[in-house]
């Protein structure tokens, strides 16, 4: 079973004394939380800097609240003392978007590695969630659609290639995607719809990971997206929030992409 | 051979029996018929809001109430006694006399159907008719009703949404802000350009897709007129229209792009 590195704070089981403080930097995302007795106290933010670095400090500026985050309480009846971090996908896709035009020949196959920032999850150690939906880089939205008056909201990045032995940052999961082109003419891809919903958060080789995305592109517009098994150098540490059931679901996705004859 | 003989007091208690009696089966048809019509136009509400839209679900539970009340305040009047054919020629009468007063009325009637079923606009849209803007928090048959960002209800008769232009902000899901600035001619319009697509890059509320407009709309008397647009999610329009203004506000200072105001020059003649 894959492991990740002790620096890797997903999955971790964090315990708290009474009235103790500890932090984490995610990506933009800082994340304080403090425990008061039954009470949890959750201050986030984006883009604040580092927060004082004893714990004593910490713990004072919680109480206080002085720090400029975003505070919560979560009150729970019994008094729980550990948490953990879990990496989870956006609740929508996201439309990867290529830095330069991207042409792909007839008949041809570009395995890619990209890497896309995971959101993270607060949750107690019996899987109690405290908090959710917390995006580690905040990604702009998007619109998906023919037109303006139809399709659907979407998240937007413009991903970095990961070459074999880079390691993707600690927010960042490792993204193997397939794209064919089985059209007779040169495909244009400009932007790619990773289906962020229906995957799960994988750990291998000291990082996160997604299975692959087989995207075949076909003539007439049409395209097939293949979910990639997982092998078992893979260890599932959150499952997809939307299950799939097999290899297909390509009905209602709107081809991104333009066949250049 | 002698006939019975009824007293005339005797008649009067007779018929005073027959008149409560009547008078408490017509309460009983009525009460029951109240209970019933409510009953029966929630129940077809409900199964109506699973496929109908809500106004339209509205409309079809008004129509069963009050068509059942109706029903049980005819089979009411009944019980009193009353002929109904008298009844129906009194009414005919009656209903061209109030035919008559309440053209208005009528008009507004027919104008909330056609509204139901042409759709332009359903509960819960915001929509400006005139010089009003507001959510539609009902559409009945002879008025819609508004509510306005302020909270104030405003009562606008069908009739008149008939004939007016109405805008719905919010019938498709995504909207587009336009935003009209006003640049100094000295400054450099392609860094304007990349400082405004900066901002709109930089809002996590502005959409990627469709791609945020800089567009020279014109050069004014004082300034070069510039017109920049980004499109939001409708749900977050009013924060995209706070956060982006800000934000060019913020970013023309920092980028010491001058947005110029009105000037004149007066030169004065000397002797």
């Amino acid at each position: 079973m894959t492991k990740l590195p002790a620096t890797m704070p997903w999955g971790k089981v964090y315990t708290f004394t009474d009235k103790e403080a500890q932090q984490w930097q995610l990506g933009q995302l800082t994340i304080a939380v403090q425990r008061l007795g039954k009470n949890w106290l959750i201050g986030t933010g984006y883009g604040k800097g580092a927060l004082p670095g004893t714990p004593q400090e910490l713990a004072a500026g919680m109480t206080a609240r002085t720090f400029d985050l975003t505070y919560q309480y979560l009150y729970h009846e019994q008094k729980i003392p550990s948490l953990k971090l879990v990496p989870i996908w956006p609740d929508r896709a996201i439309i990867l978007h290529t830095k330069l035009p991207f042409y792909l020949s007839p008949d041809t196959t570009a395995q890619l590695d990209i890497s896309i920032p995971v959101w993270c999850r607060l949750e107690t150690q019996d899987e109690i969630i405290l908090l959710d939906n917390l995006p580690t880089v905040l990604l702009s939205e998007t619109w998906l659609g023919e037109d303006t008056c139809q399709g659907k909201f979407c998240y937007a990045h413009r991903p970095k290639l990961l070459q074999e032995d880079e390691v993707p940052a600690l927010w960042e999961a490792r993204c193997p995607l397939i794209v064919r082109n089985n059209c007779k003419n040169v495909l244009l891809v400009d932007r790619i719809e990773w289906l962020a919903p229906y995957l799960g958060v994988y750990a291998a080789h000291n990082q996160l990971r997604s299975i692959e995305l087989n995207i075949i592109y076909k003539d007439n517009n049409a395209m097939e997206v293949q979910f990639g098994k997982h092998d078992r150098s893979l260890t599932l540490l959150t499952s997809p929030r939307i299950p799939h059931k097999g290899q297909l679901l390509a009905s209602f996705i709107q081809s991104l992409t333009k066949g250049d004859s | 051979m002698s006939t019975p003989s009824i007293s005339p007091h005797a008649i009067a208690e007779l018929l005073q029996d027959l008149t409560l009696a009547a008078s408490f089966r017509a309460l009983i048809v009525l009460l029951v018929g109240i209970f019933a019509a409510r009953w029966v136009s929630h129940a077809v509400f409900k199964a109506c809001s699973r496929f109908a839209s809500p106004q339209q679900a509205v409309l079809l539970r008004r129509a069963v109430l009050y068509l059942l009340l109706l029903l049980f305040f005819v089979a009411a009047i009944q019980q009193l006694g009353f002929q109904l054919s008298v009844l129906l020629g009194a009414l005919s009468v009656l209903t061209l006399a109030v035919g008559f007063a309440s053209q208005t009325s009528i008009s507004n009637i027919i104008s909330g159907l056609f509204l139901i079923v042409e759709q332009p606009f359903v509960i819960g849209d915001t929509i400006t008719v005139g010089d009003a803007t507001g959510e539609v928090l009902s559409i009945d048959l002879l008025s819609i009703k508004l509510r306005k960002a302020d909270n104030a209800l405003i009562r606008i008769p069908n009739e008149t949404l008939i004939k007016t232009t109405i805008i719905n902000l919010t019938r498709f899901p995504i909207r587009r802000f336009d935003l009209a600035l006003g640049i100094a001619y000295k400054e450099d319009i392609d860094k304007v350009r990349r400082v405004l697509l900066q901002v709109a890059h930089d809002n996590p509320i502005c959409l990627e897709t469709p791609e945020p407009l800089v567009l020279l709309t014109g050069f004014g008397e004082s300034a070069v007129n510039i017109q920049f647009s980004v499109w939001c999610d409708k749900r977050k329009f009013v924060d995209l229209k706070n956060t982006i203004q800000e934000a060019v506000k913020r970013a023309f200072d920092q980028e010491k792009i001058e947005i110029p105001f009105p000037q004149r020059v007066v030169y004065t003649q000397n002797g």
